[in-house]
């Protein structure tokens, strides 16, 4: 019988002998033992959703900036011509719902004046000399802002639009008279790690 | 023979160990594409459109019109017949020329209001001037203000503004009257004296005038 052979059938017997003591003796040890089972635990997703927008969350202003000088008292805008140093301020009560305890979301802004696809030459200079940007979001004045359950308790954060008709020179928008153009708005909400800063 | 055969499975086992390896490197590329880029992983997102405002702009618009007509001097009831119905009679009927200035209506802002009232001389003119026998008064009406009359030898000119912006819808009012005494500075009778220059045109008074947008006011 050679080496390798006397080795193998060693082997196998040892397997054996270990196999049989264990599967054997169990049923010989004796210890204490008990189980219990814990309440169920519900766990849910946190969540983050933006509502519809209605013209119902619009609040719209119309009032003048005049360089070194007060603005003047902005009066409710219901459609009303700008001319030259107008400032049309929209707030917008966007509705948040965020959950979740490490739930934080970047709301971002991006406003935008668009002339219609048939577009006057008056509309298309008018939307050239407008400005518009974003004043405050949440109150902070900020393009975006860093939002938490906590922070959009209310169900709506306010976000100020500002659209700018600069003064220029003299007839310098005499050739936007009579143009017309649409103030949009797209608002993002994109979660970001709990620890980031606004 | 056969032994000399033997370099194609070499090559195939080449391929085999380089393939793995150019696996190995994608996925390493890759895996520190991932690390590197955090702003690359998914969040949750929403996003949503606010209701499109329309926004118009709004003009400023400026209307002139000029009205004449003719007043009397003051000459006594009676004392002259006077058959023509239109032109300067001396010390009987004089001339108003009325600039109206307004805001139109549909104008978005109030303006202000500069401009000039101004008139060339002609001969005629000139020839009773010299002699004493043209007068010249300008006067504003509510809104309106004038500057002091300039004689400038060939013309006539007088700054006007308003007191204060017009607003859209608002005029205001500035006219010039001219007349010819019934004598002139030395006595002579004017009647007879302009008898050379009956007929002649004197001067034709117009009015250069911008509107110019004017802050909205505290009232709004």
């Amino acid at each position: 019988m050679r080496g390798s052979t006397r080795a193998l059938i060693g082997a196998a017997l040892a397997l054996g002998l270990g196999g049989a003591l264990l599967a054997g003796g169990a049923g010989t040890l004796a210890s204490w033992t008990d189980t219990a089972t814990s309440e169920p635990q519900a766990i849910s997703s946190g969540s983050l959703d933006l509502g519809t927008i209605g013209t119902g969350d619009l609040q719209a202003s119309l009032f003048q900036r005049v360089a070194g000088a007060p603005d003047t008292l902005a009066v409710p805008y219901t459609g009303q011509a700008l001319v030259p140093g107008d400032v049309l301020r929209i707030v917008v009560d966007v509705p948040v719902r965020i959950t979740g305890q490490n739930m934080r979301a970047r709301l971002d802004v991006a406003p935008s004046l668009t002339a219609a696809s048939s577009a006057t030459p008056a509309d298309a200079r008018l939307a050239d000399a407008l400005d518009v940007a974003v004043v405050s979001v949440g109150g902070a004045a900020a393009a975006t802002s860093i939002l938490s359950p906590t922070s959009v308790a209310g169900g709506t954060v306010p976000v100020t639009l500002e659209v700018t008709f600069p003064w220029g020179t003299t007839s310098q928008y005499n050739d936007a008279v009579g143009g017309r153009v649409d103030l949009d708005a797209s608002y993002t909400l994109t979660q970001v790690p709990a620890g980031e800063a606004g | 023979m056969g032994r000399h055969a033997a370099p194609a499975p070499v090559r195939l086992r080449t391929a085999a160990v380089l393939l793995p390896v150019g696996s190995a490197v994608v996925a390493l590329v890759a895996a520190v594409a991932l690390i590197g880029g955090p702003a690359t992983i998914a969040y949750l997102n929403a996003t949503a459109e606010q209701p499109a405002q329309t926004i118009s702009a709004g003009g400023l618009t400026m209307t002139v019109t000029k009205a004449e007509e003719w007043v009397s001097t003051g000459a006594a009831a009676g004392s002259t017949v006077v058959k023509s119905t239109a032109g300067l009679v001396p010390g009987i009927r004089g001339q108003k020329i009325t600039f109206t200035i307004a805001n139109a209506a549909d104008s978005a802002v109030p303006g202000t209001l500069s401009g000039t009232v101004s008139a060339a001389k002609t001969a005629a003119w000139s020839s009773l001037e010299g002699q004493g026998l043209i007068q010249t008064s300008a006067a504003a009406g509510a809104g309106c203000q004038i500057g002091p009359l300039s004689d400038a030898g060939s013309g006539l000119s007088f700054p006007v503004s308003s007191t204060e912006p017009l607003a859209p819808g608002d005029s205001c009012t500035v006219a010039v009257t001219l007349s010819i005494p019934a004598t002139g500075s030395s006595g002579q009778d004017a009647a007879t004296a302009v008898k050379e220059t009956r007929l002649s045109a004197l001067a034709d008074f117009q009015l250069a005038a911008t509107l110019t947008q004017a802050p909205r006011s505290e009232a709004g």
